[in-house]
């Protein structure tokens, strides 16, 4: 008895009053995140560490690795193939984020507006559907449609009587197919969330607008847009990361290619790796990139909370 | 949120009618309703098309596979594209079989793990006290943020010095520390009520039972959402793979597949083939999701709206 009042006692010394963390507390606290902490300090952290080191040396797997300052960033900023991949990586994103997401908020108010709630589970589990098969297996299904013979896409369009279009062996039309392969089936997550977001409206703030007089338009603008601004920035922020790091679909269907035209900062980190063996440049273009990308979450959350405060 | 999660899960009950906000306002003309509906339709049928159209051409004979015009419907089911794939056409040996059983073991074993480490530590976040706490926790999570590609070279040079390459382990371990898992776990575990700890500390429970008897039992349909996430994103992982194994026994499925549409070019008839790999790897992912949609979808709401 007297020691099981010890231990409450002891357990309880956080809840009555004083902060105070108990030894065993804290002990047990650090101890419950020791493996997951291990894992995570060798595989995220230290890869940290190790890609801002690689990005200055030149790395041989076996053999000397000699420190090369910032040679390997003036070969990725100064070689044509690289400005390309960049180019590209924002040409891909710029093409899939502002349309995915418009499809998917559209989608997701259609799905809301229907009354019956089986219904809206049916069509969001119909359209999460695709989220769950893999990029791989998407890309390539899309390569099938895309074919220039037999690819079905040509098909419905030379029933509309336009001609065959060699959709990824033109370097005009080789990138926005990826982006629309891009836009057409990756938008499962983004209506379930906007989905989320839309049905926590309360629907009083829509009778009353409809009472102050607000046409449906003034009401989407006033009171919709803002109350789901955090899952907006959410999306956009998240489909920016995928777009900019787009792979599979350009490995599996152009490699890169007609003449570098889908060449994207993914494929050229893989192929330094890979094929060249450039590691350094690798890692250089690695950071790039994430330099690149926190500067324009901050930017996106930026613009946001100006929206928010509207 | 979370309460919200909880207590559908416990039983599933309407949302209240003040919350339902729609499109249009109450009362509005249902012609616009139907509307809606065929719009709805409209898109699903155009984002599920392409998959319709490599399912049924799966079960096309070759001859069948690239006529002009298509036939869109099936019309004569075969299943030579899959045996063809089973059997390797185009890469001598093509040991298919082994590729599947490679992407089931190493996704079970690296859910397994996750899922092991993610509630130790979520319930830890949630539930312990000690310094730096919230500094660690948010550490983790910030990395989410972190663009795969700046540090997949530095992982690629970490698990090759490890020897670790052609190994299952490389396919294991790095995905191990999972902080999307370990957010998931521990934003369902601070909803937990406190007493049923107390009352089981008072009983003499210790800290690792606390954790198996009253966190765990109570967290079981974040943990299948956890697990169900974890095996179906393992399961898919390609690039990863691709990095890191050489050795073509060692192959997991998508790996596997890449190669062989890359020799046999992917056109013409053997598009089948190509076909029977995507909807032969989307097999278990799918039967994952129909059996388990309503956990997927609300820890994608959860992983969302950060409560």
């Amino acid at each position: 008895m007297n020691a099981i009042n010890q231990i409450s006692r002891v357990r309880r010394g956080r809840v009555q009053g004083r902060m105070t963390y108990t030894t065993v507390e804290k002990l047990w606290g650090y101890l419950l995140i020791a493996p997951f902490m291990v894992f995570f300090t060798i595989f995220v952290l230290v890869p940290y560490g190790m890609v801002i080191w690689l990005s200055f040396v030149d790395w041989h797997p076996r053999g000397v690795t000699a420190y090369v300052g910032l040679q390997n960033y003036m070969a990725v900023i100064s070689t044509d193939v690289a400005r390309k991949a960049m180019f590209n990586s924002f040409y891909f994103a710029l093409l899939v984020v502002p349309i995915s997401t418009a499809l998917s908020l559209i989608t997701a108010m259609l799905i809301v507006s229907l009354r019956n709630r089986g219904l809206r589970s049916f069509f969001q589990a119909t359209f999460y559907l695709p989220g769950v098969i893999s990029g791989l297996s998407v890309a390539i299904i899309w390569r099938f449609v895309f074919d220039y013979h037999v690819g079905i896409l040509n098909f419905f369009l030379s029933l509309l009587g336009v001609e065959a279009v060699n959709w990824l062996g033109n370097i005009y039309t080789a990138l926005p197919s990826l982006a629309g392969m891009a836009i057409l089936s990756g938008n499962g997550v983004a209506i379930i969330i906007f989905c989320a977001a839309l049905l926590s409206v309360p629907a009083d703030l829509y009778h009353a607008a409809a009472v102050d007089g607000a046409n449906f338009w003034r009401q989407q603008w006033s009171i919709t847009l803002p109350l789901i601004t955090p899952a907006l920035l959410y999306v956009i922020v998240v489909s920016t990361l995928g777009a900019l790091q787009v792979f599979v679909p350009v490995y599996v269907l152009t490699r890169g290619g007609p003449v570098y035209s889908t060449m994207t900062v993914g494929y050229y980190i893989y192929n330094q790796l890979i094929f060249y063996g450039n590691t350094g440049t690798a890692a250089a273009a690695g950071l790039l990139l994430l330099i690149v990308t926190i500067g324009l979450t901050i930017f996106q959350f930026r613009r946001f909370s100006q929206v928010v405060e509207f | 949120m979370l309460t919200e999660v909880r207590s559908r899960n416990i039983r599933r009950e309407p949302l209240p009618t003040r919350l339902r906000a729609t499109l249009f306002p109450e009362g509005s003309a249902s012609l616009w309703r139907y509307v809606a509906l065929i719009f709805v339709i409209l898109l699903a049928v155009l984002s599920l098309f392409p998959f319709y159209w490599a399912l049924i051409t799966s079960f096309k004979a070759p001859q069948d596979v690239a006529t002009v015009p298509p036939s869109l419907v099936l019309t004569r089911p075969a299943i030579t594209n899959y045996i063809d794939l089973i059997r390797g056409t185009g890469v001598a040996n093509a040991p298919v079989v082994r590729w599947f059983l490679n992407s089931v073991l190493t996704s079970i074993a690296a859910t397994a793990g996750v899922v092991l480490l993610a509630s130790l530590a979520g319930y830890s976040f949630a539930r312990k006290q000690f310094p730096f706490r919230d500094q660690i926790f948010w550490l983790i999570i910030a990395t989410i943020l972190v663009p795969g590609w700046s540090t997949i070279i530095a992982t690629y040079v970490l698990t090759l010095n490890l020897g670790m390459h052609d190994t299952y382990w490389a396919l294991i371990l790095p995905g191990l520390a999972s902080p999307f898992a370990v957010f998931l776990f521990r934003q369902f575990a601070v909803t937990l009520p406190e007493e049923l700890f107390q009352a089981a500390r008072i009983d003499g429970a210790g800290e690792l039972q606390l954790w198996w008897l009253i966190a765990l039992p109570m967290s079981r349909p974040v943990l299948a959402t956890l697990a169900i996430f974890t095996f179906v994103a393992h399961w898919n992982d390609f690039l990863w793979p691709l990095l890191v194994l050489n050795k073509q026994t060692l192959y997991t499925l998508p790996v596997g597949v890449s190669v062989i549409m890359y020799q046999i070019q992917g056109a013409g008839p053997s598009y089948g083939i190509g076909m029977a790999a995507a909807i032969l790897m989307s097999v278990l992912p799918i039967l994952a999701f129909i059996l388990m949609q309503r956990q997927m979808i609300e820890g994608i709401t959860i992983g969302s709206l950060k409560g």
